[in-house]
């Protein structure tokens, strides 16, 4: 039997008749543009489409093609998928619905009997999820991994994760890898103990667990004293990408808890703040790269990784781009995590430079004390979770970021309580965070803007400010379009190359997901979550 | 338990969304500005604001500007040219403290006789008052509503009011003034605004939405446009007005 016909059989061996996403597609997801197979695009998480009906030209035509109004309160934070033609998205907190991509009309709606003893620190929110073969994969709030059936929405499987009564929660879209479904838990906040784990996608059974706080016997272990790793954070809540040449899952990890007490932790906290590479098939740990040792400010490197083969220093390197909550754009090397560069991109003032191993020198009095250390950035960093993008046509990444803000970070008590909250101090800030546009910030307190940074120096190209702050994710085409929203509730085309407005839209409300693109019959759609729908934008014909 | 989890949520400061701090509307506690008078401002002004290093608090007069806005600025950034540093204070607490000083300035202020509030009445309904203020459905909207003030404003606060309107302007009460492309000024408070637009209340009551695209000039006016009533109002009249404006306790 031919190698090629062995692997038809195996697959066929677990895979339903007629399954529709093999793991072959998932791998080449760039290949067919028409859909949006992961949560961040690709393997690659380059939020980039190569559909290019929509260009530079023409976005002024852009037209609502269809809206789906959610029936949910929560934020809608949902990055969809679309797969031949249908689009599955969440609907906040852990609902799935399956509609029509040109439509918009549903196929079904499956509806999740929410647990509710949940405690979320942000919103009871969920990014997306993943899908294999015939099985949509939901990770649910209250702990819970679900498969579905993609067709019907019925429940095929549901594993227990994690506990909610002890502040656990699930939120990101899963990632599917080979026969696996990965993912981990959020709950900072709440002293949990982090972790990326592995079910297999037949049966939802665990199939290996890396654990971000190392305990006795794992390696890193001694970056914490006494037991403060049993509720050291260092939660995994953002979707990760996967290098398929070095088979390693790259994975962002949070902050370590309590966020502004780091006194009771003395150490580096690994994996808290930090960068992990783990093997795809066993969850043992590749490398890693710390942002930030000791983490006290709540920077959680809980952003995407965006992977680049490009040339660096005039060698072909496989690299990985990272702007991080902490203000600061990386390059590193993924097949190692050796750090590369790392350059501000919004106002710091904790950061003093890097050691000849990459590891950030602080500046003094950045720490938080009882009476409050102010530090740029503020708690809600440089960016955050928002989805960036990176485009080959131009080689610029793109993100939203919160520019030029401080938090006063104050530290307090802390004493762990089961399922409370374990800050371990206070956050005050200048910015008048608001909906309400009559209460924007001052530009002089920070600005929300989308920036542009070339990724070879870490400098800023252009810039486009918003008179609100944004948490918008990016989407960049072979158009040379870059789409965002933001928090006044526009959603935008740019022009990729200089960031002039080619067209906006006003939604009416709050936008703060990734945008997609996709096409069905031939024509390219463009999709954002923003209020409580999901709008469809296509060329007027 | 269900009261402990929204109260857990309202307190939550993590990634996704933060409370509002909402700077200028923020409660004001004066004994908390008295303990950050202390701590940060005392061994220059003085432990009672009379001066030492620093200039003379207490007579209401500020060299470098005196609204909320001007005092908010010198506090966070410093005043250059000068020995005064900028404070890492937050929204709030520079409120408090600024809340502080304002008192200190009011010490200086004399209150006027007690007024009668039937005269007071007579005097805004014939003056210019209702021009801009609306109370109990009389009035032009485009000014602070009036009807409840007296429920949120200390007779002290409504007399700074008069005499020093720049001093504290609510970002609701902000005003807009654009100059449009065709040359056409307009003045209005501003109702809202974001990247490419601004909405507002002009003279007439009239709802007016602004492309800023399609604007030559834009300002936003953070000063009163009232003037001020210092020797305009003798001191009888001043006192009736604050006993009118103290009686305003809203219908709800």
């Amino acid at each position: 039997m031919k190698p090629a016909m062995a692997a038809v059989v195996w697959l066929s061996c677990w895979m339903p008749l007629g399954a529709q996403v093999t793991y072959d597609r998932l791998l080449h997801a760039d290949k067919e543009p028409q859909n949006w197979l992961t949560y961040a695009g690709s393997y690659k998480s380059w939020r980039y489409s190569t559909l290019d009906q929509i260009r530079i030209g023409n976005a002024r035509k852009l037209e609502l093609k269809w809206i789906y109004q959610l029936n949910a309160i929560d934020k809608f934070e949902a990055t969809p998928l679309v797969v031949d033609g249908v689009m599955y998205f969440t609907q906040p907190p852990s609902d799935v619905i399956a509609v029509d991509g040109k439509t918009g009309r549903a196929f079904w709606t499956y509806r999740y009997p929410l647990a509710g003893n949940v405690s979320v620190c942000c919103g009871r929110v969920n990014r997306g999820l993943a899908i294999l073969g015939d099985l949509v994969f939901l990770a649910a709030l209250d702990g819970n991994l679900v498969a579905l059936d993609a067709k019907t929405g019925k429940e095929v499987w549901k594993t227990r994760v994690v506990d909610p009564s002890l502040g656990y929660s699930l939120t990101m879209a899963p990632l599917v890898v080979k026969d696996k479904v990965i993912l981990g838990p959020a709950g900072g906040e709440f002293g949990i103990r982090g972790f990326l784990a592995a079910f297999d996608a037949r049966t939802g059974k665990e199939v290996w667990r890396f654990n971000t706080t190392p305990g006795p016997g794992e390696a890193g272990h001694e970056t914490w004293a006494g037991d403060a790793w049993q509720h050291g954070g260092a939660p995994v809540w953002l979707t990760g990408s996967y290098d398929p040449e070095l088979n390693l899952i790259v994975q962002g990890v949070g902050n370590p808890s309590p966020d502004w007490n780091a006194t009771v932790r003395p150490g580096d906290n690994l994996y808290a703040s930090s960068v992990i590479a783990v093997d795809a098939d066993t969850g043992k740990l590749k490398w890693h790269y710390q942002f930030v040792p000791h983490d006290a400010w709540d920077w959680d490197a809980i952003q995407t990784p965006v992977m680049v083969d490009a040339e660096w220093q005039g060698q072909p390197r496989k690299l990985l781009y990272w702007a991080n909550r902490n203000g600061v754009f990386y390059v590193l090397d993924r097949t190692n995590g050796k750090f590369l560069s790392g350059k501000p991109f919004v106002k710091v003032t904790w950061l003093a430079g890097f050691d000849e191993n990459g590891r950030p020198k602080l500046q003094p009095n950045s720490l938080p004390t009882a009476e409050g250390t102010l530090v740029y950035p503020g708690v809600q960093g440089g960016t955050n979770w928002y989805a960036p993008s990176y485009s080959p046509r131009t080689g610029l990444f793109y993100l939203s970021v919160w520019a030029d803000y401080y938090s006063v970070y104050q530290e307090g008590e802390a004493e762990y309580v089961p399922g409370r909250r374990f800050n371990g101090g206070n956050i005050r800030q200048p910015l008048a965070f608001g909906r309400n546009a009559t209460l924007l910030p001052d530009e002089e307190q920070g600005y929300g803007a989308l920036k542009a940074i070339n990724p070879k120096t870490g400098d800023m190209v252009w810039q486009v400010k918003f008179a609100d702050l944004t948490e918008g994710g990016v989407l960049t085409t072979a158009g040379d379009v870059v789409f965002t929203g933001n928090r006044e509730g526009y959603f935008h085309a740019f022009d990729a190359r200089d960031g002039k407005l080619l067209w906006k839209v006003s939604l009416g409300g709050y936008i703060a997901a990734g945008p997609v693109t996709y096409s069905v019959d031939g024509k390219q759609y463009v999709a954002v979550a923003a209020g409580h729908g999901m709008f469809v934008f296509g060329l007027r014909e | 338990m269900r009261g402990l989890g929204a109260a857990v949520v309202l307190a939550s400061w993590a990634w996704a969304q933060a409370p509002t701090e909402r700077l200028f509307n923020a409660r004001v506690d004066p004994e908390q500005g008295r303990k950050l008078w202390s701590a940060n401002c005392a061994v220059c002004h003085g432990a009672e604001g009379k001066g030492g290093r620093g200039p003379d608090l207490t007579t209401g007069k500020f060299r470098h500007g005196g609204t909320d806005d001007d005092l908010y600025r010198a506090l966070r950034n410093g005043i250059p040219g000068t020995e005064m540093p900028g404070f890492p204070l937050t929204g709030v607490e520079s409120m408090q403290l600024l809340a502080f000083v304002r008192a200190l300035g009011r010490a200086a202020m004399p209150p006027p006789p007690e007024g009668d509030a039937a005269r007071g009445r007579a005097l805004f309904a014939g003056g210019q008052c209702t021009s801009c203020h609306r109370v109990d459905g009389t009035g032009s909207r485009i000014g602070p509503e009036l009807s409840d003030v007296g429920a949120r404003l200390p007779p002290s606060d409504l007399l700074a009011s008069l005499l020093r309107p720049d001093e504290r302007v609510q970002p609701a009460n902000w005003y807009v003034r654009v100059v449009t492309r065709d040359g056409r000024t307009i003045t209005g408070r501003r109702l809202n605004e974001d990247t490419y637009s601004v909405q507002l209340i002009d003279a007439q009551d009239r709802l007016v939405s602004l492309v800023k695209q399609d604007l030559k000039e834009y300002q936003l006016i953070k000063k009163s446009p009232m003037p001020s009533y210092e020797g305009k109002l003798t001191r009888e009249q001043l006192g009736d007005l604050v006993a009118y404006l103290a009686s305003l306790k809203g219908t709800l």
